[in-house]
């Protein structure tokens, strides 16, 4: 029936619910189709034909079988080779094949539901719709709905709030998605750069045949390596975290001997500054059933933190047993402002904006430390005073009971 | 006498790298490390160019150059963006604050090209 019809205005049949305008199939954007072995130039050249086109659905004997987004198709063909790679292939290849496909009765706050729990990548991509029989009728835009349903919604106004906070929400995520990927540009050019130009330099020392130069950048190149290494591993760490790839391997670990290697790391970290480190674990053979690789990093990253936002004064690591573990690292460093709080925990979110920062990092730590926290099946609190110090604590189960084993 | 160069770099790596190739043009260089008096050293130094960087504390090089634009354009000082950001951004950000381009870190041959081309131009 909808689906042999030509085009999305004509899909607009009464529908059989008793809220006519609420459901997804009031909503479609379009109800354009290919076959699935239909090889993506073919499908390229409709997108670029069509600028206005989205979406379009793979479908094979009236059954949606997958769904190929415009900036899919783009992501696919730009990337090194894509076209070598995939012009020729059938269109399955590139597109996703398991699209969120509802039933067009599906009520309008239900699609909206599914389809903002998905993952990131895929939040704004087009919800199938199949008739009740599973036959596609069309796709509908994510943002479209989320903006029909602020109209939808006119009699309440919370609904309606809801709905326009949600459509803010997504908004809100492209923006930090696109200051992610600023950042992280950023974050590494800069010490490529450095490395570049280095280079070029002792290649011109070199020609000159003056080693004294030549030793003067060293120390810089490794700086910057150094950098660049640890910025490239928090954004592998961090795309392992989101994709939930990160494995995590628990075994008893002494938690002691951890404490005293971080204290010895931010020891070095803090230099010549007069900043005292401690580390104290209670009891002092305490064992937690936890990830050992996973927890150091953690507390690298804390103690790291502390020490470079710590000029005098101290750095104390401590942990404690019990039913839940606590380990924590408190500073009496600079401190963090109560309204800065809540940005704590966000990607770059360092608190300074990023063209004026003063403060060397990723910003990446933190999202990070608690992602591994969340991961190890724990959390991270922070307390702090502007002027201060701050304390970050990190609950984790596991943690071995006051009374010695039998 | 040779061109004199100013640049404003809050990273010290990035810093010694400019000076080091641009001298080895044989230009005269400068360097300040903060956007906090830049303006002054401007009126001491009286560079030929201006190289400033984008990501700096307290005032990026953009609301930098938007305070000294006017008083190095009226010198007669050149002035090009110098950073890692991404090209496009530093494309329009030159076009926005109406200054004589930009350079993107990392590439010593675009520096010394760029350099030598808004420093020698064929007629004022």
């Amino acid at each position: 029936m909808a689906a042999a019809l030509p085009s999305a205005g004509a899909l607009r049949a009464p529908a059989p619910l008793a809220h006519p305008r609420e459901i997804l199939g009031e909503f479609l954007t379009g109800d354009d189709r290919v076959h699935p072995e239909e090889p993506v130039q073919k499908v390229a050249g409709v997108f670029f034909e069509r600028p206005d086109l989205d979406a379009i659905a793979l479908v094979r004997a009236d059954r949606p079988v997958g769904l190929l987004t415009r900036a899919r198709l783009l992501v696919k063909l730009a990337r090194n080779f894509g076209h070598e790679l995939y012009a020729r292939k059938p269109v399955t290849r590139i597109a996703d094949l398991a699209p969120l496909v509802l039933a067009e009765g599906t009520p309008l706050a239900e699609v909206l539901d599914r389809a903002l729990a998905r993952p990131a990548a895929t939040v704004f991509d087009d919800v199938v719709a199949v008739s009740g029989a599973g036959d596609y009728v069309g796709h509908a835009s994510v943002r479209e709905l989320a903006r029909q349903q602020g109209f939808a919604f006119e009699r309440g106004r919370l609904e309606r709030e809801a709905a326009v906070s949600r459509t803010r929400d997504l908004e809100e995520l492209e923006r930090v998605r696109a200051r992610f990927l600023a950042h992280a540009t950023h974050e590494l050019r800069s010490p490529v750069n450095a490395i570049a130009a280095l280079a070029e330099l002792i290649r011109m020392a070199s020609e000159r045949d003056s080693l004294e130069q030549v030793r003067a950048k060293v120390p810089m190149l490794l700086r910057a390596s150094a950098a660049l290494r640890g910025t490239v591993n928090n954004i592998l760490d961090l795309s392992k975290l989101e994709a939930g790839r990160m494995d995590v391997s628990l075994g008893p670990v002494e938690v002691a001997p951890l404490v005293e290697d971080v204290a010895s790391l931010a020891r070095l970290l803090v230099g010549s500054r007069p900043v005292e480190v401690r580390a104290d674990v209670v009891p002092p053979d305490l064992v937690v059933r936890t990830d050992a690789h996973k927890v150091r990093q953690i507390l690298v990253n804390l103690a790291s933190n502390a020490a470079k936002f710590t000029d005098a004064g101290s750095i104390a690591i401590r942990a404690t047993g019990g039913a839940t573990a606590r380990l924590a690292v408190a500073d009496t460093g600079c401190g963090i402002r109560a309204e800065d709080l809540p940005r704590l925990f966000l990607p770059f979110g360092q608190l300074e904006d990023a063209q004026t920062k003063t403060h060397a990092g990723t910003g990446l730590g933190l999202v990070i430390t608690r992602s591994l926290a969340t991961l190890l099946g724990g959390r991270v609190l922070v307390e702090s005073r502007r002027g201060e110090g701050t304390t970050f604590t990190v609950e984790l189960p596991g943690g071995a009971s006051e009374a010695p084993p039998p | 006498m040779s061109p004199r160069i100013l640049i404003v770099d809050d990273d010290e790596t990035h810093l010694t790298c400019a000076r080091e190739l641009l001298e080895a043009e044989g230009y005269a260089v400068d360097v300040h490390h903060t956007a906090f008096g830049a303006t002054e050293r401007l009126i001491r130094s009286r560079p030929d160019l201006l190289l400033v960087d984008m990501n700096m504390p307290a005032l990026s090089g953009e609301g930098l150059i938007g305070i000294m634009r006017k008083r190095a354009h009226a010198a007669g000082v050149r002035v090009l963006l110098y950073s890692s950001n991404d090209e496009d951004a530093l494309r329009k950000a030159a076009r926005r604050l109406e200054i004589d381009g930009y350079v993107c870190k990392g590439d010593p041959d675009e520096l010394r090209r760029k350099v030598n081309r808004v420093l020698a131009p064929p007629a004022r």
